[in-house]
């Protein structure tokens, strides 16, 4: 019997990294849902996971891995999958890591159809596959509106989330917890960035959506008063001395895999895959400005003396204020506990390292941007 | 070769009127809004004034396909005012589905009660004009309509033309310029309320969150950036409705308006004095026979009074209802603030609003 892990949302930034760690620590199969689009399901995934080595500067045997022992079975999370049953296949464990990390409120039939009617399917899939433990990848951000030490268990009934995103979370959370049938992780990684070594990720999401809005202010301002761009100093709410908790990508795998493997787990355990030295707000958001070409932002506990521009800037940026105040620290005592002694250098985040994790995103976005038209 | 004179300003700065008014003169050719739809409503600024030569179909290309923009909003039944093509009329030969030529916007019909009929004795004029550079391309097809019109003077007026007025000035050595100037919170109050402003400034959003061309491109991976106002408006997906709904803020515009006069003024300070006319928009309401005799001289480089034209030309000069006085303490003072950078440059050039 083959033992295999059954993997969604593989094709995604937390997902494929799994994938390359099982593959790398395990002589086990992979079988992973996918999606089917305009790319035949197993091309994709493949295309996918060797990007992902790549990037992440995986050894070379992981590539020969990929191609023969990750296998790809086309389905959607939010429906249910006809898997053909395989006899010469065992199910061990089931990563539940597919999300939409939209916030719009556009997406909110998605964000709930995939968060929590996919965690539901999931649920289903994986009972019909008899796998005995179940990795629910989360967000630390189920914390929603909670100041203070956040610890690794289930969320209070209070919790209140601070967009629908969160919410959506919340309730994929509760759905696992509610499913006895196997012994359930729940995986909570925080702001998820690129590899500690090479600096790069897949999928530029969270930081990187931020960069984003910056670049695209940058932009907005050069069309309309270019003099602004160095001039305006963008006054901005975020509570100075909170922490704004990045991990890299390489240490999420790495963790989540760590803990999936050990033996005899309790029926359910909650662990936040979250920095224990995460930098400031502050200094990081000081960093974007700085890399973005902006002027530097000044640091403001309200909205009180908010410009125009100000304003119009806190509010196209709503979603990432959750990240920038507050103060509350992701507890990450059955983490610790779990993994062991860690190196302390991929975690630590100095304004140079930011520097160069900000400076690969804007020199990969100044070469994808390039042909936008002029407005003179 | 027929005199050239380029109407410049930031938009919604009393410009129309100008062109109004030149029309009304035998001697000027009144070219309205060429530019403004040539370049699609400035999405294709630099695709309409390219380095070295090019031939007659591309000039042609340029000034009779329908545009995506303009014809978008055609689509939706909330294309500008200015447009004067019959376009909701079917019998014409240009309609929503059909779209309508760049020229045949606002150019043909300003001029001519037949702008089909123009548009097809143009077409193999300009379809045969030698490689050339573009400004000689743009005077030859303007010439050709001074010729048509009779008029020994071609004035172009854009509304926003400040924007290409560097390329003007390099495409366009022997031309005259006037650069028409209103008090900048009246000017961004009434950008905020003109559905080709707010076209405009959807577009930047857009094409700086998107990283591409919305209305060239279907690369939609940033779509997800877009905030749910403006990603109703992407081109597959926009309504009337929607269109209608989005809100332009009046400091938005003030901040383009400061920008458009910054960079327009630095520009137009590279022209010696025969060769630029400054008028405040302001002048022109309170004392518009002063002002037009002004205008004339510039434009025809001539003292002669003409009492008739000035006559006939007053009566089209009215005061616009738009005021930035109206406006609330906090909304006047955002602005205000706004409109700061270009008042100082203004002033700067001896020009103050009180």
């Amino acid at each position: 019997m083959i033992a295999t892990h059954f993997v969604t949302g593989a094709t995604g930034l937390v997902g494929s990294a799994i994938v390359l760690e099982l593959l790398q620590r395990t002589t086990d199969d992979v079988c992973c849902l996918v999606r089917p689009g305009s790319e035949e399901v197993t091309a994709r995934l493949r295309r996918v996971l060797l990007r992902a080595a790549e990037s992440y500067a995986a050894p070379p045997d992981v590539r020969r891995a990929i191609a023969e022992r990750c296998h790809a079975v086309a389905g959607d999370v939010i429906e249910p999958c006809n898997l053909p049953p395989d006899p010469d296949r065992s199910f061990t464990q089931f990563w539940h890591s597919a999300a939409s990390l939209h916030f719009e409120a556009r997406y909110a039939d998605e964000i709930m159809a995939v968060n929590c009617q996919g965690t539901a399917r999931a649920l289903e899939l994986a009972a019909r596959l008899g796998v005995s433990q179940f990795n629910h990848l989360s967000t630390a951000y189920v914390a929603g509106t909670r100041p203070g030490e956040i610890a690794e268990a289930a969320c209070p009934r209070d919790t209140r989330p601070n967009n629908l995103y969160e919410k959506s979370k919340i309730e994929a959370e509760a759905l696992v917890e509610r499913d006895p049938r196997f012994a359930r992780r729940i995986l909570r990684p925080s702001i998820v960035i690129g590899h500690s070594r090479t600096l790069e990720t897949i999928h530029p999401t969270g930081l990187y959506g931020f960069m984003r809005k910056l670049r695209a202010y940058r932009g907005v301002l050069a069309r309309t008063q270019a003099s602004l761009v160095r001039d305006k100093s963008l006054r901005l709410r975020v509570d100075t001395g909170t922490e704004l908790d990045l991990i890299p990508i390489d240490r999420v795998a790495a963790n989540a895999v760590t803990i999936a493997l050990i033996r005899d787990p309790p029926p359910i355990s909650y662990f936040h895959l979250s920095n224990p030295c995460a930098p400031q707000a502050d200094m990081t958001t000081e960093v974007m400005f700085e890399t973005s070409g902006l002027a530097r932002p000044t640091f403001v506990p309200d909205g009180s003396a908010f410009d125009w521009l100000d304003e119009q800037f806190h509010l196209r940026t709503e979603f990432y204020r959750t990240y920038l105040t507050g103060f509350r620290t992701f507890l990450r005592t059955h983490t610790a506990r779990a993994v062991g002694p860690e190196p302390v250098e991929p975690y630590r985040l100095p304004r140079d390292v930011m520097r160069s994790y900000c400076a690969w995103y804007v020199a990969r976005l100044e070469q994808e941007w390039v042909d936008l038209p002029p407005t003179r | 070769m027929t005199e050239q004179v380029f109407i410049v300003g930031t938009g919604r700065c009393g410009s129309t009127l100008l062109s109004s008014v030149l029309r009304l003169h035998p001697q000027v050719t009144s070219i309205s809004e060429f530019l403004s739809f040539a370049t699609d409503l400035g999405s294709q600024i630099e695709a309409t004034f390219p380095a070295g030569e090019v031939d007659g179909a591309w000039l042609w290309e340029r000034s009779a396909s329908p545009m995506p923009l303009q014809n978008l909003m055609i689509r939706h039944d909330v294309a500008m005012d200015e447009v004067l093509y019959p376009w909701r009329d079917r019998t014409h030969r240009f309609h929503r589905d059909t779209g309508v030529p760049a020229i045949s916007q606002v150019t043909l019909p300003h001029l001519t009660d037949d702008p089909d009929g123009w548009l097809d004795a143009l077409a193999p004029v300009v379809k045969a004009f030698d490689r050339a550079p573009v400004g000689v391309q743009l005077r030859r097809l303007f010439d050709w309509l001074a010729a048509r019109d009779g008029g020994a003077v071609w004035a172009e007026r854009s509304g926003g033309s400040l924007r290409v007025v560097h390329r003007l000035i390099e495409h366009f050595p022997d031309a005259r310029f006037v650069h028409v100037v209103r008090d900048g919170r009246d000017t961004a109050l009434s950008m905020s309320r003109h559905r080709g402003f707010k076209m405009v400034l959807v577009y930047f959003q857009m094409l700086e969150l998107l990283g591409c061309d919305p209305f060239r491109s279907d690369d939609r991976r940033w779509e997800g950036d877009l905030p749910d106002d403006l990603a109703a408006l992407l081109p597959e997906r926009f309504t009337r409705q929607a269109f209608l709904d989005f809100e332009v803020a009046a400091p938005l515009c003030g901040h383009y308006w400061s920008g458009e006069i910054v960079e327009g003024l630095a520009a137009l300070d590279r022209l010696p004095p025969d060769r630029l006319l400054t008028i405040r928009f302001e002048d022109l309401l309170d004392e518009p026979r002063h002002t037009l005799r002004r205008l004339l001289a510039h434009v025809l480089r001539t003292d002669r009074e003409d009492a008739g034209f000035l006559a006939r030309a007053a009566q089209l000069v009215h005061r616009p209802a738009s005021r930035w006085q109206d406006l609330e303490a906090r909304d006047r003072g955002r602005l205000e603030a706004a409109c700061q950078a270009g008042f100082a440059a203004l002033a700067a050039r001896g020009m103050s609003w009180r």
